[in-house]
């Protein structure tokens, strides 16, 4: 982020470059997805199949977006939500055990600094739906600190259903607490079925009680969570957490500033 | 690690992997019994992760990385899961011990790690943490409500107090009901001037049920859990408000390892459930 951010700069970037547009996403009827056990996460999480990808480009002096408000709407009851920079690290098919890999971790300008980012919250997202029993999936990574070849293995539950997701921190190796890159991604057993490794890096957070329809209005500004700088063609992806039940429906509205 | 000293390496840690953001979603609570003036006043119910736990025996703490640095809380979103709001802590549960209640006498058996637990306070390392004794009920009490007291028989010793000193209590528990329910907590009550415990060391049953059974649990708060209603979140800054960034990583057994728990102190007897997020910082 290279805009320091106050009234005077927000006032000037609009004027100067334009309020970028309030993007919205929608996403309806997730099928059900497949609870975490203590083997896979502990946490159950749903990958919300209908990221929101940055423009491929932005005018002159224009670099990327700042994420300045986040709402964030479900029916879903008794649920937290996480809208997220989101990189393919890597996949496997498991009908060839084929790994295809992915991105690195980017680096990202943080606080004036360049930083080799590394996501404390890496997750395997089922991408389409397994055919495999209890399969031990094993992710061969670099670490926060740069050593290669560390590992992670989770038990998946049998047949785990598309847009399951869990998170792997629970179950890097040793001390370690982020992903920068993944090197390898193996499994025991299954014979369809495709999983994701991502990395992600938080941009807004929401919880939501037991009504529904509830907007929980989340602000970055506010939160300690680093306002990163959107750039172009990146994914912002949207989990929830806590729930398996089908989504009947999922909103949100992203205002961004523009960064330079 | 360390070095933690301002704001912009905060962010910069973070952004390298040196962090956390786990999801706090309990297991139900369940509708435990009510608390009374002889049991404490304070009706509570322990809550853990809900995935892997079946109450009251079967614990699974919140979830967490493997890193043995502090983990430092800079946020915590909270939300209400079942119907009803609560008032509580997020915070660390240490076992001190198990209970008899089927039987009189000195029935505490005292868990095989050596207390107090300890952490580095006001600069210095090593510093007993003072914690809420907690009397959480395991094996439902059956025929007659328990009386027990922070004692010995041979009236000697029974606790260790937030200052260090050893206490032989005075006041009695009674448990609220002779059909206490399973999960039911409650406060120990202690002597007059005294707040928390650093240790327990005797627990004596004057009245036994006929069946029962409690965990004797040491309660380290971290964060106030405040829902208000079910429809809104809220949330405790940790960074910004009281500019503390407590260590949620457990504290350490004088000697010996230390069961502990991430998880919820529910002042609620109704079944309950947290949805909260947890955001932090490896230092």
């Amino acid at each position: 982020m290279a805009i320091q951010l106050n009234t005077s700069t927000f006032i000037n970037q609009n004027t100067q470059y334009g309020a970028l547009p309030y993007e919205f996403i929608m996403a309806n009827a997730n099928s059900a997805t497949t609870a975490a056990t203590v083997n896979c996460g502990s946490t159950t999480m749903q990958r919300i199949n209908t990221p929101f990808t940055m423009p491929s480009s932005f005018g002159t002096g224009v670099t990327g977006g700042i994420l300045t408000q986040c709402h964030m709407m479900t029916n879903l009851v008794n649920c937290t939500m996480m809208a997220c920079l989101e990189y393919n690290l890597g996949s496997i098919n498991l009908a060839t055990g084929t790994f295809t890999d992915g991105v690195t971790m980017p680096t990202k300008l943080v606080a004036g600094s360049s930083v080799q980012t590394a996501s404390f919250i890496p997750v395997m997202v089922v991408n389409a739906t397994l055919t495999a029993t209890t399969p031990t999936i094993t992710v061969t990574y670099k670490n926060q600190a740069g050593t290669n070849s560390r590992s992670a293995a989770l038990v998946l539950p049998t047949n785990t259903a598309i847009n399951s997701a869990f998170n792997i921190a629970p179950h890097l190796q040793g001390t370690d607490t982020g992903i920068q890159d993944v090197t390898n991604i193996t499994k025991s057993a299954g014979t369809s079925g495709t999983i994701t490794v991502y990395g992600l890096l938080p941009l807004a957070i929401a919880t939501f009680g037991n009504a529904q329809s509830i907007i929980s209005n989340f602000d970055p500004m506010t939160v300690p969570l680093y306002p990163y700088r959107c750039e172009a063609s990146e994914n912002i992806a949207f989990y929830s957490m806590g729930v398996t039940t089908t989504l009947a429906s999922v909103a949100a509205s992203l205002n961004f500033i523009a960064d330079n | 690690m360390g070095n933690l000293t301002d704001i912009n390496t905060l962010y910069q840690r973070m952004a390298q992997g040196y962090g956390f953001m786990s999801l706090h979603a309990s297991v139900a609570s369940g509708a435990t019994t009510a608390a009374a003036a002889p049991s404490g006043h304070l009706s509570c119910s322990v809550v853990v992760n809900a995935i892997g736990t079946t109450l009251p025996g079967t614990l699974v703490g919140f979830p967490s990385n493997g890193s043995t640095n502090a983990k430092r809380l800079i946020h915590y979103l909270q939300g209400v899961g079942a119907a009803g709001t609560f008032q509580g802590y997020m915070g660390v549960y240490y076992k001190i011990g198990t209970l008899n209640l089927a039987a009189t006498g000195d029935q505490f058996t005292h868990d095989a790690a050596t207390f107090p637990v300890l952490r580095t306070k006001y600069g210095e390392s090593s510093k007993p943490v003072s914690l809420i004794p907690l009397v959480q009920i395991t094996t439902a009490t059956t025929t007659t409500a328990p009386i027990f007291t922070l004692k010995n028989g041979a009236g000697t010793n029974g606790y260790v107090d937030e200052d260090g000193n050893t206490i032989v209590g005075t006041k009695t528990m009674t448990m609220p009901a002779a059909a206490t329910a399973n999960n039911s907590t409650f406060i120990f009550r202690l002597e007059n001037d005294d707040n928390a415990v650093e240790d327990i060391v005797n627990i004596n049953v004057g009245t036994a049920a006929a069946t029962g059974a409690a965990t004797i649990w040491g309660f380290e708060p971290i964060s106030p859990l405040a829902t208000y209603s079910a429809t809104n979140a809220t949330a405790e800054d940790a960074l910004f408000a009281p500019l503390r960034l407590p260590d949620i990583t457990p504290a350490v057994a004088t000697s010996g390892t230390a069961t502990a728990y991430l998880g919820g102190l529910l002042f609620s007897n109704a079944t309950r459930t947290m949805r909260s997020i947890a955001i932090g910082v490896d230092d």
